[in-house]
């Protein structure tokens, strides 16, 4: 319920305040929101398989944002940001889709 | 698309990373599991382990604890953690949301307004040659109703010298030359290439290419030539940008057509001449799309702008207070070396 109520709660400060991103940020954006979509659904199948606990979510989403800003900053920094924000986005996104898959599993037995 | 199902009963983990009570990994499908290869053994793990074995492992934890009779839930403090993470991650999205979508609107309208204005300016420019070529005319009647011999005289002077710095259109007899890329064959990767906005195809027309044309055509005595109807003046640029072609700061587009009045020797002197030596080796070498044909009668436009920056009339003293009178003294610096100042050949052309 926590979660629920804090992410609809964040949607709407972001979407009413409307605050502008700095220009230094901005690579990040895309790669943080993956992240966050990955945390989102990992902690969703989580509480559907019943296992859901709150440090792990937590520290688990910070990890991953952090781990996948400082590649996408590394890979700026060698000249590959492309190519490393899409190594980036293919993993997390490979496990978005498994656990979609498992939470659709719990959901439709399909 | 079953990835639970690879690392279903493999055993290849020493930990189990999911409790006994998960169901998420005993899926009807897992009789038909692909074996696990070695090999594989990156995208197996990658696709049958999507979830943080974290869970699995606070999970055991936590069963552990409670079996020990410690505390089962956890604390405020990871609840208050929670509740910050999940508004961050909201605000992640709505700031996602808000951020990364405007750009794309912003660039379009952006381009829009940058197609508007050159459109724009287009029009203007259209409408100011024009006005130009409607001045023109109108300075050209008034100087003609100057019926006295000093209005005469410096009318005519006016229309010599008009006639031969190209700012009247005029028309004669003379050629036209024809100049256009080499057809690009299907299969030659350079053209294509080259048509994808890469590297220069060698069948391409350059702007050296139409210098070296016009200046054959200057040498063997062509009187007025117009690029594409653009007319060449004494300080008229052939010039390139990126691959596109400019005279007199105009993009060219292609195929390039160089009329030119001149004597009606003047097609044969040019096929002899460097001029045809140069287009035909154009053609033999690179393929370029090239002719030459005389042509009876030729119409040029006048040149819209011959603006000297530097050179201003030298008046000598007994006329300098009479500026009326200036342009009719002899200007000292041009004529003088000017072969002749009468064109044989072209004529101003009466259809302004």
């Amino acid at each position: 319920m926590i979660p629920a109520i804090g992410l609809v709660v964040g949607l709407a400060i972001g979407l009413v305040l409307q605050p502008s991103v700095p220009l230094w940020l901005q690579p990040y954006l895309p790669i943080a929101v993956i992240a966050a979509l990955d945390a989102v659904f990992g902690g969703l199948r989580a509480v559907l398989d019943g296992i859901f606990d709150d440090k792990v979510f937590v520290v688990s989403f910070l990890s991953n944002t952090l781990v996948a800003a400082l590649i996408v900053f590394l890979g700026d920094q060698l000249g590959v940001g492309a190519q490393l924000s899409t190594g980036v986005v293919v993993v997390l996104g490979v496990r978005i889709f498994s656990n979609v898959a498992a939470i659709r599993r719990h959901l439709f037995k399909a | 698309m079953d990835h639970d199902s690879g690392a279903a009963g493999s055993g290849r983990r020493p930990t189990p990373e999911r409790p006994p009570t998960s169901d998420a990994n005993q899926t009807p499908s897992a009789a038909r599991a692909p074996a696990i290869d070695a090999s594989m053994r990156l995208i197996n793990e990658l696709l049958a382990a999507p979830l943080d074995p974290g869970y699995a492992e606070a999970a055991r934890r936590r069963s552990d604890a409670a079996a020990g009779g410690g505390p089962a839930r956890s604390s405020a403090r990871a609840r208050l953690a929670l509740l910050v993470a999940a508004v961050v991650i909201g605000l992640c999205f709505g700031v996602a949301m808000t951020t990364l979508r405007l750009p794309a609107q912003a660039r379009a309208a952006e381009r829009g307004q940058l197609a508007e204005r050159v459109e724009t300016v287009n029009a203007g420019l259209t409408e100011r040659t024009a006005r130009v070529e409607e001045l023109r005319a109108q300075i050209g009647r008034l100087q003609d109703a100057r019926s006295d011999a000093a209005g005469q005289a410096l009318s005519d002077r006016t229309a010599a010298l008009e006639l031969q710095s190209g700012l009247v259109a005029v028309q004669g007899p003379g050629l036209v030359v024809t100049l256009d890329d080499a057809p690009a064959q299907p299969g030659d990767p350079a053209a294509q290439e080259a048509q994808r906005g890469g590297q220069f195809a060698t069948g391409r027309v350059v702007s050296r290419d139409l210098q070296a044309v016009a200046n054959a055509l200057w040498a063997d005595g062509a009187e007025a030539i117009a690029i594409n109807g653009h007319r060449l003046t004494g300080t008229t640029a052939i010039r390139f940008a990126g691959q596109a072609i400019l005279v007199g700061y105009r993009p060219l587009t292609r195929p390039y057509t160089l009329e030119a009045i001149g004597s009606p020797e003047l097609v044969t002197r040019f096929e002899r001449g460097p001029g045809g030596a140069y287009l035909r080796e154009l053609s033999s070498a690179y393929g370029a799309v090239t002719a030459v044909k005389a042509a009876d009668s030729v119409s040029l436009p006048g040149a819209t702008t011959v603006s000297p920056r530097y050179a201003t009339p030298y008046l000598s003293t007994g006329t300098s207070s009479e500026p009326t009178a200036g342009p009719s003294s002899e200007p000292t610096a041009g004529s003088t070396t000017a072969p002749d100042p009468t064109l044989a050949t072209a004529r101003k052309d009466p259809t302004p």
